[in-house]
């Protein structure tokens, strides 16, 4: 039954794509778009909610659902169930796409060419993505034959008289062992395919034959709207892989969170070179190549985690799925490339730079880090796959080479980051520069100098501390210049400021997150440290001002898994802190052991124990410990990252007559 | 008076700064050779290196690093072992020569494509 719903919604889905294409494409005007692209939301929709009741109604003769469900497996898995797997995911992927593409076609108030075949282009995307679910990643396929508990016949006719396997292996182990796997990929989605937006207006805009700006400022809150989940999907992909993974760490530079960062940094950069062009006319042909370039950047990430190009936890199987979203990739490519060298004479010619020294200036070196950043990740992780297909050659790049390269491009970022801001745009004078930037870096050196006085001086963390400091101390120092500026008591002139020039503040949060976020991260590694041991019940590990002692190990059962573990008594400075509990879990008795950490977490700095080896007979345990100074800063720099961009995104600019603006000298 | 100040401030200040850095960090964190070698090697059943992994190979692989760095082997003799075994895949840092040079060529050629570019952008008139 919900085989043939689900089939039904993505070929309803389907056959809509094809007419958003189409008549977007030739003359069609708000009502001829209608029904298709009711029918793209609807059919997906259908889609979607029939994978979900066929994993809440045990219907295993499904074919996904009798390769990716168990009866035991808790609801909230079985729901995220629907996008653990391959061709869930996709369906999630289509949803998501049909949803932004309903509110395209409905929030649009001029409804002109441009939407028109922005329209059409978020058709052919769409298109694709169903084509690839209605054929070779079909989740609604029939099983027909099953042996040993799996099932090995399928077939797409949902007409087919079915066999239905009693009971499934579950979802992969890694993926039903945390609930951050619910949430990750929806929002990194959202992030993914909302520039799936502004790059149909850009690629609109070129058919169209426009050159305006207007593609900008009609993508801009979906631009935002796009960044904001993509960043808040990233951060919670790190915490997923700290929190579940059992290595002790939150990001390898895997090919696979590569491909997450690559879209971003690419994102990023148009985010602000957007800016430069809504206000000063210029980088025009730049930033349609760069909506482009992030896109696609999205595609091949897409292509990276969906693939088994490379073997992780995200690749889920050898398939034709891989092959088929290179194809789109390399097409969608040429096709949007293509246009953008034919068409892009016609935009018009930037006015010129007056000086170098000044907000554009900065915003150019900000692009030119951005986008080299993105240029080496990209490099780095197609690397060893280019050139095994040309030479045959084996190589491997690791975190060494991306360290190498994040460190320096991200020190300059970040003092971008903290004089950009206050530069004014045009031509920036001395004095003025001077008078903005002075006492905020005397804070900085000040904040360096108690660093290395107090015994910190690792180079990386006093450049750091003084970067962040440098970059909190110049915004703070502006916003208060300007509140104390307005005739308003102190609160109300806050809020008038922050509502005036929402987009400028909501970066500013952003910049602080970032700030925040660089001070966590590099602390936690430079200062971070490791020990490792086997334990007998009562001996004691020392790490750091820290001791944690094996009290004894259990053995508990929960629906579809039993864990093994072992509980460790933390003490600090000898004062009983925590108990923490790692253990190795395996569920329905088959796949691999999962081994989950216990994480004392302090703002201070957290303790993370994972078991590396667990004797039941004796208790004695194996461990990896790792103690790892203010990494929780870290994660809250994250979030006031993502909420900078919400700020941004939902914040609407109160117009000039509310809030007249106040000269400050 | 002021100017003067504040000079003297920002002059003393960047004097600690840089004495500091000089001097290097204290030994409060140990360098620890272990740890940086196996950054430096790749376990064979994953993705990430084994300082990385908590996979079986790589304990062991810790382990036969930790057994070298004690018998007093060099750096590149120890990370020359494990290539002899499994080959330059095996290098987590690819070397800054043959077939990778480039790969370490690439980000300073987009720097250097990228200030070209601006440079050109300023002085072309509209």
């Amino acid at each position: 039954m919900s085989a043939f719903f689900g089939f039904s919604g993505i070929l309803l889905a389907l056959i809509s794509s094809g007419a958003i294409a189409l008549r977007g494409f030739l003359k069609a005007d708000k009502a001829g778009l209608r029904l298709p692209v009711l029918g793209l939301l609807i059919g997906s929709i259908v889609a979607m909610g029939a994978l979900e009741l066929a994993l809440l109604t045990n219907d295993f003769s499904v074919s996904y659902v009798a390769a990716h469900h168990a009866r035991s497996t808790p609801l909230i898995y079985a729901i995220a169930t629907a996008w653990a797997a391959l061709e869930g995911s996709i369906v999630l992927w289509g949803l998501v796409l049909a949803v932004f593409t309903f509110a395209m076609y409905r929030r649009d108030r001029l409804n002109d060419t441009v939407w028109r075949f922005a329209l059409a282009t978020m058709g052919v995307i769409s298109l694709f993505f169903f084509g690839m679910m209605a054929t070779i990643a079909n989740p609604f396929e029939v099983c027909t034959a099953v042996f040993e508990g799996r099932c090995i016949e399928t077939t797409a006719n949902v007409f087919a008289s079915s066999v239905a396997l009693l009971d499934g292996p579950g979802p992969n182990p890694l993926l039903q062992n945390h609930i951050l796997m619910a949430v990750h990929p929806p929002v990194l989605y959202l992030g993914y395919v909302g520039f799936a937006v502004p790059f149909a207006y850009a690629i609109g805009t070129l058919m169209a034959g426009g050159n305006g700006t207007a593609w900008l400022e009609r993508t801009r809150r979906w631009t935002l709207a796009a960044w904001t989940f993509l960043t808040l999907g990233i951060v919670l992909g790190a915490l997923w892989s700290y929190a579940v993974l059992n290595w002790g760490g939150y990001w390898a530079w895997d090919p696979v969170e590569n491909a997450s960062f690559l879209p971003w940094l690419a994102g990023t950069a148009f985010l602000h070179s957007s800016v430069v062009e809504r206000k000063r006319g210029m980088l025009r042909t730049w930033n349609v190549a760069l909506v482009i370039a992030t896109f696609e950047l999205t595609i091949l990430g897409t292509f990276l985690t969906r693939s088994g190009v490379v073997a992780s936890v995200h690749s889920f199987t050898q398939s034709a799925v891989g092959p088929a979203i290179l194809m789109f990739l390399i097409g969608s490519s040429l096709a949007a490339f293509g246009l953008f060298a034919a068409r892009s004479h016609l935009i018009v010619q930037s006015p010129r730079i007056e000086s170098l020294a000044s907000r554009e200036g900065v915003f150019l070196l900000n692009n030119l880090l951005l986008t080299v950043f993105a240029f080496a990740v990209l490099a780095g992780t197609m690397y060893p796959m280019l050139l095994e297909a040309f030479t045959g050659d084996q190589v491997s790049v690791g975190r060494p080479f991306f360290d190498a390269v994040a460190s320096p491009i991200s020190y300059v970022l970040l003092l971008a980051i903290g004089i950009g801001p206050v530069t004014p745009y045009r031509i920036a004078g001395a004095p003025i520069m001077k008078k903005r930037l002075v006492i905020p870096a005397q804070i900085a050196l000040a904040a360096g100098a108690i660093s290395v006085l107090s015994g910190r001086r690792e180079f990386s963390v006093v450049v750091v501390i003084m970067l962040a400091t440098f970059i909190v101390a110049v915004i703070t120092k502006r916003f208060a210049e300007l509140v104390t500026a307005r005739p308003e008591p102190g609160l109300q002139a806050a809020s008038h400021v922050l509502a005036g020039d929402p987009g400028f503040w909501g970066g500013q949060i952003s910049h602080i997150g970032v700030a925040v976020l660089a001070l966590g991260l590099t602390v936690s590694s430079a200062l971070g440290i490791q020990a490792s041991g086997v334990l007998e019940v009562g001996e004691t590990i020392t790490i750091d001002e820290f001791t944690l002692t094996n009290v004894g190990v259990f053995e508990r059962t929960f629906p579809g898994k039993v864990s093994q573990g072992v509980t460790l008594e933390l003490r600090r400075k000898g004062e009983a802190v925590d108990l923490l509990e790692p253990h190795l879990s395996r569920f329905n008795n088959q796949g691999p052991v999962v081994g989950t950490p216990g994480i004392h977490v302090d703002v201070t700095g957290d303790v993370y124990a994972s078991i590396n080896a667990l004797d039941a007979s004796d208790g004695s345990v194996g461990l990896d410990v790792s103690r790892y100074p203010y990494l929780f800063v870290m994660w809250v720099g994250g979030f006031v990252i993502v909420m900078g961009g919400t700020f941004s995104t939902i914040v609407r600019r109160r117009s000039r007559r509310d809030v007249a603006p106040v000269a400050v000298s | 008076m002021k100017r003067m100040m504040s000079l003297a401030v920002t002059a003393i200040l960047a004097t600690i700064v840089v004495v500091g850095l000089v001097q290097g960090p204290p030994s409060t964190v140990p360098y620890d050779r272990v740890l940086e070698l196996a950054g430096q090697v790749r376990c064979p059943q994953c993705q990430v290196s084994v300082a990385d992994s908590n996979a079986a190979v790589a304990q062991t692989m810790r382990v036969i690093i930790a057994e070298q760095v004690e018998a007093g082997r060099s750096d590149d003799e120890i990370l020359e072992y494990f290539v002899d075994r499994y080959g330059e895949w095996v290098l987590t840092k690819p070397r800054r020569s043959g077939s990778t040079l480039l790969l370490w060529l690439l980000p300073l050629v987009g720097i250097g494509a990228g200030l070209w570019a601006i440079v050109r952008l300023r002085r072309v008139p509209s």
